[in-house]
Parts: C-alpha cells; sequence; structure tokens
C-alpha cells in the first residue's frame, strides 16, 4: 500500500517519464507547452529548482486533457500535493491541493 | 474557495493549469436562478463573466419593437457576459435562464487585474473569449438571416 507521498511521487515520474516517450499501450500521452520567456519564475521551496512556467498537458484517450504547471509536478515529485501558486488574492496566498485520484485516473495507474 | 473542477472543464478556461485556475476560483462565486428569471439585460454595465455549471442559458438581443430573440443557447461549461473582459463593458445581448441554472460569476474587474499580472493567462483566455465571440457573431448572423428570409 503506497502513502500519500509516495503516490505523488509515482505521478510525478509517470508524468515525466512519458514526456520522454509514451509507454508502450498507455492510454495517454504527455506534451509541455514552454513558459513564456517574459514572465518571471519561480524557486522550489525545498530544493530551489527553477521553474520557469512550463505547463505539462497530459492528454487521456477517454478523460480528456489535464493541464498541470512544471511546479505542480515538481512539488508531486517531493511527495507533495499542497502548494502556494505564487498568487496573492485579497492578502492572501492562493494554494492548490491536487487530487491524486483524480490524476492517477489520467495516468492508468489506479 | 469554489472547486477548480467547476472551472477547469469550461469553454473560457480549458487549457489553464491549477495554479491558474486557483485565483479565478478565489473570485469566483455561485449564484443560482429559476427558469424565467433574467440574469442581465442587453445595455447593462458588464460586472461578470459567468459559466454555466449546470441547466440552460438563452442569449438574447432587441431586434426593435419590443422584440427579442434568442441567438445563442449556453449550456453546462459554456460562457456568456464576455463583455465583463472586453471594453466598453456593456453586454451586448442579455441572459435569461430557460431552466433552473447555476452558474459561476468570476467578477470582470478582478479577472482584468488577473490577466495584466499573467501573460499566459490573458492569452489563453483572450483566444477561448474570441473563438466565443466568433461563434456568437456566426449564431446572431444566422438568425438575422432566419428573421430576414425566414
Amino acid at each position: 500500500m503506497l502513502t500519500d507521498a509516495q503516490r505523488a511521487q509515482r505521478i510525478a515520474a509517470a508524468i515525466l517519464a512519458a514526456l520522454l516517450d509514451a509507454p508502450a499501450g498507455a492510454r495517454y500521452r504527455v506534451t509541455k507547452r514552454e513558459a513564456c520567456s517574459g514572465c518571471p519564475s519561480s524557486a522550489c521551496t525545498e530544493c530551489g529548482a527553477n521553474l520557469p512556467g512550463d505547463v505539462f498537458i497530459i492528454t487521456h484517450q477517454t478523460r480528456g486533457k489535464r493541464h498541470l504547471s512544471d511546479k505542480a509536478v515538481h512539488y508531486l515529485g517531493h511527495g507533495r500535493t499542497h502548494y502556494e501558486t505564487g498568487y496573492v488574492y485579497r492578502g492572501e496566498p492562493v494554494a492548490v491541493d491536487l487530487n491524486l485520484a483524480e490524476l492517477e485516473g489520467y495516468l492508468d495507474l489506479q | 474557495m469554489l472547486s477548480l473542477e467547476l472551472l477547469r472543464n469550461s469553454e473560457v478556461f480549458d487549457g489553464l493549469s491549477d495554479d491558474e485556475l486557483a485565483p479565478i476560483a478565489k473570485m469566483a462565486t455561485e449564484a443560482s436562478y429559476q427558469a424565467g428569471e433574467e440574469i442581465f439585460a442587453e445595455n447593462d454595465e458588464a460586472r461578470y463573466l459567468y459559466v454555466v455549471t449546470e441547466g440552460r442559458v438563452q442569449v438574447l438581443i432587441n431586434v426593435g419593437r419590443g422584440r427579442q430573440v434568442v441567438v445563442d443557447t449556453v449550456t453546462r461549461d459554456g460562457s456568456f457576459g464576455w463583455s465583463a473582459l472586453v471594453p466598453p463593458y456593456f453586454y451586448t445581448g442579455g441572459a435569461k435562464c430557460s431552466e433552473p441554472t447555476r452558474v459561476v460569476a468570476i467578477p470582470g474587474d478582478e479577472l482584468r487585474a488577473l490577466c495584466m499580472d499573467n501573460c499566459r493567462i490573458c492569452h489563453t483566455i483572450m483566444e477561448r473569449l474570441a473563438s466565443i465571440i466568433s461563434a456568437r457573431l456566426k449564431d446572431t448572423r444566422l438568425q438575422l438571416i432566419s428573421l430576414m428570409y425566414g
């Protein structure tokens, strides 16, 4: 039985692997849209990795498309599902909570 | 904060990541309307962009002598009220529910401010809006042709 952190890491690994080469027989593929060169990048709060703002696009045969920021995929790699987006709305930082089961569905990991 | 699920598959926000949807979900509110209820009228100040999450909304235009024609019907995940993002910020048509309807309302001024801060969000939304406006223009043209010759 995997922990949530392990499930998150498995999702990140599957996305990055599929970006390089779609697994044989997979019902999904992953592509990447490069970040805007004029927009500021951010850094991982854990390891300092540069996160330019690229977007990963999972295209699943039956579920459709799912867009994830490089920040989301990076934090999944750290085993995290909760992170701050960098946006501030009415003085409060805006955070995201990723749903592991939903993401696993796009990667046929369920 | 509103669930991102309500926005993720909408025609106007399709293509945004969770990071980009989250601030929009923060500023959005949900509202319910009864069948026959008007959400806004043509020429009203355009304060909100709407996404339908349940039900059906008719987009109407005045054609004179107190008559209105339906130029489009918006259903789940569809959008209306794009004038909230485009100057001069007055609705070019009215919106009326043809059945009990739930919508997400996003304040136009706050969404425009977000667009000013993030060119990718802005580009994605404006690209979708252009597509919606183009389809609406085509539907309106067909309606007018049918009024003239139908």
